[in-house]
């Protein structure tokens, strides 16, 4: 294992040299060749590499980052983990760092590079300072699409465990105008509203281009009063560098690539959208805030990272794979320690796959039942998939093993009708409530013991395989 | 000023041009459409912008805020 990358271009030049990232240094169109390209990289599947593109048609100086970490080699990179890390190999470690790294910060003093370049006031036109483009053909605006969005709770401006970081949505609307989504119960929504309670504008940022824990950490569903920047710090072992800016007294990252500052207005909304979403469906038909620039930063020759945005898996699946199951899992572990893995990397875990050492008959149903009720599962969840622990949940052919040879629907499924979804799940009935279903796909356990799927008489790899699979992988390593 | 490709009001603004001068970025501030000339062509030209994703006073207006705006309280 190696040092996690500490900044977007430690993360480009590693992607470089391990051959997952390609350049193109002929000029290309903004649109519609970048969604094109990333798109198609995202079609190839896995374990594609990172798209830069050095030449844009009409901005010269500028470049484009895309699918950085849309692929299981880049996420697994990322980390500072060899390229080949299965799936599971990978959320063990993001558990672990997750729970034994330390959560820390490092406030640098020095002047961080995005503060070469500082534009303010009338000179801001973020179409010009940024190449923008358009990410999904029926868009509405051009997207920033992979900003790490900062912002505080105004009534305990100097506690840093309140600062938030996600990433949302944030549509380009003017030179110096943007609008962004913030979900109802999402941290930037809450810090809003304590914002209108008291008549006044809240003062956010937008990092782009930043290091690739951060990424990860601003997408995982962390309670109202964790920071993001010290969970990033967790997962990439080290602690996270940031910059207390004096301009909106918000926390920046040290590396950035480009910063965008300025204040979202207090009781204003405006229509947004639409914007091709995770689901693969455009989502719109709503007002939502308006964001006005007042300082933009940025690196000499700064790389604009943004992100495609399909069907799965795109890299948004990726880069939030693991974090809701990661969480789930903390959350459960003290009432089933015998849970080994929790895949919710399906869309958000609507479909969420868990395995586990069941000890008694009724204990992964049990605990399908209380997935549903974690913090993230309460919103998603929305089918439960329980298998033994000898069964990977990433792997789907395992899964479907199970599920073919474990399951009788006639006992294994369960339904339980209105419960709540997250408002974008296109198939909930009416908006934002569902049925939810367990089934379980473990073999029966004692007191339990319908059918022949008992764990003692399945066939058990034949002695020395673990040796052999060390051998043979080495060996095609060096072919 | 230009018409708009999504909402055809004819307000719409020149945000930037390539310096090469191969294209121009407009934006509606009416509806907030933003198009490049170099773009495909239903997302430049009125007549060819999809149907169901046209825009009207009325299609804007029957949005709802979100998330909701929290009333201001007054001060004790
Ligand atoms: C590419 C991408 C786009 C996202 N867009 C939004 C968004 O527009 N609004 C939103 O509330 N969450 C969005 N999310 C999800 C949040 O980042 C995620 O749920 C995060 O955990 C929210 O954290 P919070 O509760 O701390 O705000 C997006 C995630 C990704 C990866
Ligand atoms: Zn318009």
């Amino acid at each position: 294992m190696s040092e996690s990358p500490k900044s977007l271009r430690e993360l480009l030049e590693l992607l470089q040299q391990e051959k997952q990232l390609l350049s193109f240094n002929r000029e290309h169109a903004l649109e519609p060749d970048l969604s094109a390209a990333a798109q198609a990289g995202q079609n190839i599947g896995e374990t594609s590499p990172a798209l830069m593109f050095n030449n844009l048609q009409g901005y010269p100086g500028k470049r484009i980052v895309l699918n950085t970490v849309s692929s299981w080699p880049n996420y697994a990179l990322s980390m500072g983990l060899p390229k080949e890390s299965s799936q599971q190999q990978i959320y063990q470690e993001v558990l672990r760092r997750w729970s034994d790294s330390p959560w820390e910060l490092q406030e640098k003093t020095e002047q961080p590079p995005f503060m070469d370049n500082i534009i303010e006031g009338d000179d801001i036109n973020l179409f010009e300072l940024i190449p923008l483009f358009r990410g999904n053909e029926r868009d509405g605006a051009p997207y920033i699409t992979k900003g790490a969005f900062i912002s505080r709770d105004i009534s305990e401006p100097n506690n840093d465990d309140k600062e938030n970081v996600s990433i949302y949505r944030v549509q380009a609307k003017g030179k110096n105008l943007l609008s962004a989504q913030f979900v109802p119960g999402h941290d930037c929504a809450r810090h809003l509203s304590i914002a209108e309670e008291r008549g006044e504008n809240l003062k956010v940022a937008i990092a782009i281009g930043v290091p690739p824990a951060l990424s990860v950490a601003a997408c995982s569903p962390l309670p109202y009063e964790e920071s993001e920047f010290k969970l990033a710090a967790a997962l990439q072992d080290s602690p996270f560098e940031v910059y207390k800016s004096e301009h909106t007294g918000l926390n920046l990252p040290w590396s950035a690539e480009y910063i965008i500052e300025g204040e979202i207005i207090a009781g204003e909304r405006e229509h947004e959208g639409p914007f091709g979403e995770f689901t693969g469906f455009y989502c719109g038909n709503r007002k939502m805030p308006l964001f006005k620039v007042t300082r933009v930063m940025h690196r000499d020759q700064p790389v604009f990272e943004n992100l495609h945005l399909a069907r799965p898996m795109s890299e948004s699946d990726y880069i939030m794979a693991f974090n809701n199951g990661v969480a789930m899992h903390q959350e459960l572990k003290t009432n089933f320690p015998g849970i080994k893995a929790v895949n919710a990397l399906n869309c958000y875990g609507l479909v969420t796959i868990i395995s586990i050492d069941q000890n008694m008959g009724g204990i992964a149903k049990s605990a399908a039942l209380r997935a549903m009720t974690t913090a993230p599962g309460l919103i998603s969840a929305k089918t439960v998939i329980m298998v033994d622990d000898d069964v990977d949940p990433f792997d789907m052919y395992q899964v479907m093993w199970a599920m073919s040879c474990n399951m009788n629907p006639q006992f294994d499924v369960s339904l339980i009708n209105g419960l709540p979804s997250v408002g974008l799940d296109p198939a909930s009935v009416p908006t934002g409530i569902t049925a939810k279903m367990v089934i379980d796909a473990c073999r029966p356990t004692a007191p339990d013991l319908r059918g022949n799927s008992k764990p003692k008489e399945d066939i058990v790899h034949p002695t020395g395989t673990g040796e052999w699979e060390q051998k043979l992988t080495a060996m095609i390593k060096a072919l | 000023m230009t018409q708009c490709v999504r909402c055809g009001k004819q307000n719409a603004e020149v945000m930037t041009e390539a310096s090469d001068k191969s294209w121009i970025l407009y934006s509606c501030p009416d509806c907030r459409y933003a198009w490049r000339t170099t773009e495909v062509v239903e997302n430049r030209t009125r007549e060819q912008f999809p149907k169901a994703f046209q825009w009207t006073d009325e299609t804007m207006k029957s949005f709802t805020d979100f998330p909701r705006i929290t009333t201001r309280k007054n001060k004790q």
